[in-house]
């Protein structure tokens, strides 16, 4: 295929991407990379390098509304940002060591648990900021965000196993090029009892901090094409874009059941796609 | 607090602004040179050095010959969009300092160091 039309037709597959990532709740990234993969022929590396500036760029769109509301916690985001970074630049590192076909099956693999982890939902509910982790209480974690009702309190427990997952999800994110997402809101809304729009906002501010941490050793290692991307990126964003307008209007609840049977679809293709090029 | 926030947001907002402009035209202009030329990112190859480093890239998104300096703009524009996040947390660590809130002043600063180490290792 030739230039332009090749460039037109990765900008609107990944207009797509990001438009699905918005409705169903998964990053643009982690939907992006096996379509340019599996789609598109491109190595998985320029791939994931595409798709993690494309995280970023969405992630800085999104931040920006959700710091606007005043819900994300930004202390919780910083000192968890401290796991996710160090995790993502060894995550990076190790995806330069390994076999691509390796990183594909991986990859599907982190896919495949993602939407696994999306399907179940459960409402833990938050605990009282007097049953706070005592280290989390030290560290003046526990916060309040304004709702409809008046400002609402909540404690964070168990700080030490949420920053753990926080650090696998930074390595996954640099690993794969992925925001990673869906691991995040797992460690804060499952492991510290954070309330749900509390989770999503901070995880917001963090997935573009610790893709940013990963993107460093993308640069160097020449996974960062510019040509590839462009288009991705910025056909992400708008998707991403048009996606937040769309969710009030459309029927959430019944596109979640048929994309995420799609993209378990994808991931199981992208692990036999790896173990089909080892 | 509220007032960091607004600004950050807004911060934000201007950078991925310009970054998405910066990769629309170096784009653009990229592809009208290479109108029916084969796409190739099918096999690794890496990237020249001037596309790997960040101050050479800079360098070369100025001059205007070769033909990797089209690329160079729509890497200026990555380069930006890459800035936003490390710049926020360098806010934060500004915002939290004049607050003289030193722990997370501190934490910020840290965030800020592991996200250079990354860059510049």
């Amino acid at each position: 295929m030739t230039t332009p039309l090749f460039d037109f037709l990765i900008a609107i597959a990944s207009f797509g991407a990001g438009l699905l990532g918005a409705l169903i709740g998964l990053g643009g990234g982690i939907i992006v990379t096996p379509l340019l993969v599996l789609g598109f022929g491109i190595d998985i590396r320029y791939a994931m390098g595409a798709a993690l500036c494309s995280v970023i760029a969405t992630s800085s769109g999104a931040a920006a509304a959700y710091l606007r509301d005043g819900i994300s916690n930004m202390r919780v985001g910083l000192f968890l940002s401290l796991a996710t970074t160090s995790g993502a630049i060894c995550g990076a590192f190790a995806s330069t060591l390994m076999n691509p076909a390796v990183l594909a099956v991986i990859f599907g693999l982190a896919l495949l648990s993602t939407v696994v982890l999306s399907l179940r939902k459960q409402k833990l509910g938050t605990v009282a900021v007097e049953n706070s982790d005592p280290l989390a209480v030290k560290l003046r974690l526990p916060g309040e965000f304004p709702t409809p009702s008046g400002i609402v309190q909540y404690g964070v427990a168990a700080l030490i196993p949420g920053t753990f997952v926080m650090w696998i999800a930074g390595v996954l994110s640099g690993l794969l090029g992925i925001g990673s997402g869906a691991f995040k809101v797992l460690a804060m809304d499952q492991i510290m009892r954070l309330p749900f729009k509390v989770t999503t906002a901070t995880s917001n501010f963090m997935i573009g901090v610790t893709a940013a941490a990963s993107v460093g050793m993308y640069l160097k290692k020449g996974y960062i094409d510019p040509v590839l991307v462009a288009p991705v990126a910025l056909g992400v964003l708008a998707g991403a874009f048009l996606g937040a307008k769309l969710l009030p209007i459309v029927p959430v609840k019944v596109l979640r059941v048929i994309f995420l049977t799609a993209v378990l679809v994808i991931a199981i293709q992208m692990i036999l796609h790896g173990i089909g090029t080892l | 607090m509220k007032l960091l926030e607004s600004q950050l947001s807004r911060t934000t907002i201007v950078v991925t602004q310009i970054a998405a402009l910066f990769m629309a035209i170096g784009l653009a202009w990229f592809l009208s040179a290479h109108v029916g030329m084969t796409a190739g990112d099918h096999i690794f190859s890496g990237e020249p050095s001037y596309l790997t480093n960040p101050v050479a890239m800079v360098q070369k998104a100025w001059t205007l010959e070769a033909v990797g300096e089209k690329r160079s703009v729509v890497m200026l524009g990555i380069c930006l969009l890459l800035l936003g996040p490390p710049l926020r947390v360098v806010l934060c660590a500004v915002g939290f300092a004049l607050r003289g809130d030193r722990l997370y002043a501190a934490i910020s600063a840290g965030v800020v160091l592991i996200l250079m180490v990354s860059f510049f290792w």
